[in-house]
């Protein structure tokens, strides 16, 4: 009776023991799939960019901004294959397309309109003026 | 009446496009006619390239065809570019790709029929980004990505002043100014009593005598953005049509209208459309930018920015933050 209870003590560590050993086989294994993983990533990233520099799948197959992005790009790779992947620069931008450009001359205020001329007759006054003033505006910026 | 400067006969005239008014000026009244000629041909070539609300307009050919590539005419692919310019240079405050969030706030059609109809449910659409769309400049085709619509109102219009402000002073031969909605441009030699005097307002509609500030402009383009035109009823309240493209809604802020001057209509529009859209950070925007502009505040207080005039405003002026 004694030794019955006793092998089954044993078959129980023993168990346990296998189901120890295989959770860290396992465990070991998901570190090696991770480090794997990465490197594998990083030596088809690698390929990747070797291969086909200035690609990406997100470009269009032929608007002008993926060339001009190509033409940026192709400074900062290596001499190698900057010899095989010379691009045409882009026209140099001009001025007004580098920015918002401000107007040649600001615009200058126009002094409120003399008042209506008053019914009562008085004498004749002669205001100083020594440029005509603009006309009344017959045009209005507003939102529309 | 002794001017220093020679007579000159200055005159305008004003007809309906793009859904607002436009009018065209001249320092020489007896060349009007040729230039309303050379003005209307330029608003139409670009209404039927790019306008919302046509079905045969090429605008809406490319939303037809979205995901594919879509021949299109020199004009509209040059429309489309500065629409792509104006992107970039507002980081995304101006977006061509905001046709489907005006769509859902219920801007689905010509503007007159929105405001007399029974106010819709208001939904709100992601705006996909100006980056879903592409031009090849090579071919002359333009493609949108699937489930994109464009809208090209914030500047295509100010593009088709400047273009017309130089096709009316070619054909008139003097000084001409047009504006369409209240987006004006200029070219040629100005008037030369001091230039061609503006009154700037929240409404382009209103008369000279609306709150506001008469200036005069010599080049370039003038363009106002508000916040208090083109609204609409919806269940949920009024609804604008500057739509902030990072929240698909109406944009919100501290400015109801905003007035820029710059070297062209088009830099003019996009920046003051920009300013709406940026809200509080605008003042600063522009004046490093070093564009006059004219800023007027949800309670109708003003602040002038970068050399602006600051005289004969109608409108308080705005001390302190703005927001």
């Amino acid at each position: 009776m004694t030794n019955r209870v006793s092998r089954t003590t044993d078959h129980r560590a023993l168990a346990a023991l296998a189901r120890d050993a295989a959770l860290a086989r396992i465990g070991r294994a998901r570190v090696m799939l991770l480090i794997m993983a990465v490197v594998s990533t990083a030596l088809l990233a690698a390929l990747a960019s070797a291969l086909l520099p200035g690609k990406s799948l997100g470009a269009s197959r032929k608007t002008v901004t993926k060339r001009a992005t190509a033409a940026r790009r192709s400074p900062s790779t290596s001499p190698r294959h900057r010899s095989s992947t010379i691009l045409p620069m882009p026209a140099p931008a001009g001025a007004a397309a580098l920015g918002l450009d401000g107007p040649s001359q600001a615009p200058t205020a126009v002094a409120p309109s003399p008042t209506p001329p008053s019914p009562q007759p008085s004498a004749p006054v002669q205001p100083a003026q020594p440029a005509p003033a603009p006309a009344p505006p017959s045009v209005v910026s507003g939102g529309s | 009446m002794s001017p220093a400067a020679p007579e000159q006969s200055l005159a305008t005239l004003a007809f309906e496009a793009f859904g607002g008014l436009a009018v065209v000026g001249v320092t020489d009244a007896d060349s009007l006619e040729p230039a309303r000629i050379a003005v209307e041909r330029v608003v139409a070539d670009f209404d039927i390239a790019c306008s919302r609300f046509r079905d045969d307009s090429e605008l809406a050919a490319v939303n037809r065809g979205a995901g594919s590539w879509v021949s299109v005419s020199p004009l509209f692919i040059e429309a489309v570019t500065a629409a792509l310019r104006a992107a970039q240079l507002t980081d995304g405050d101006v977006d061509p790709t905001v046709g489907q969030a005006l769509i859902a706030l219920g801007y689905d059609r010509d503007f007159a029929d929105v405001v007399t109809r029974a106010a819709p449910p208001p939904t709100i659409a992601a705006v996909p980004g100006w980056r879903t769309l592409h031009t090849d400049q090579v071919a002359g085709a333009v493609r949108v990505s699937s489930g994109v619509r464009l809208d090209l109102g914030a500047t295509a219009k100010a593009l088709a002043a400047d273009r017309a402000a130089a096709a009316a002073s070619a054909a008139a031969g003097c000084g001409a100014l047009v504006s369409l909605s209240g987006d004006l441009a200029v070219a040629g030699a100005p008037p030369t009593n001091g230039g061609w005097p503006i009154r700037v307002t929240d409404d382009h509609r209103a008369g000279p005598e609306a709150p506001g500030q008469t200036i005069t402009v010599r080049s370039g383009g003038l363009a106002t953005s508000s916040t208090t035109v083109r609204r609409w009823r919806t269940e949920s309240g009024l609804a604008h049509h500057l739509v902030d493209p990072a929240t698909g809604g109406p944009a919100g802020g501290p400015w109801r209208t905003v007035s820029v001057t710059a070297s062209s209509c088009l830099d003019a529009n996009i920046a003051s459309t920009a300013a709406i859209i940026r809200g509080a950070r605008a003042e600063r925007w522009l004046a490093e930018l070093r564009l006059p502009s004219r800023l007027v505040s949800v309670d109708g207080r003003v602040r002038h920015v970068a050399g602006w005039p600051e005289d004969g405003d109608d409108l308080q002026k705005l001390t302190g933050a703005s927001s």
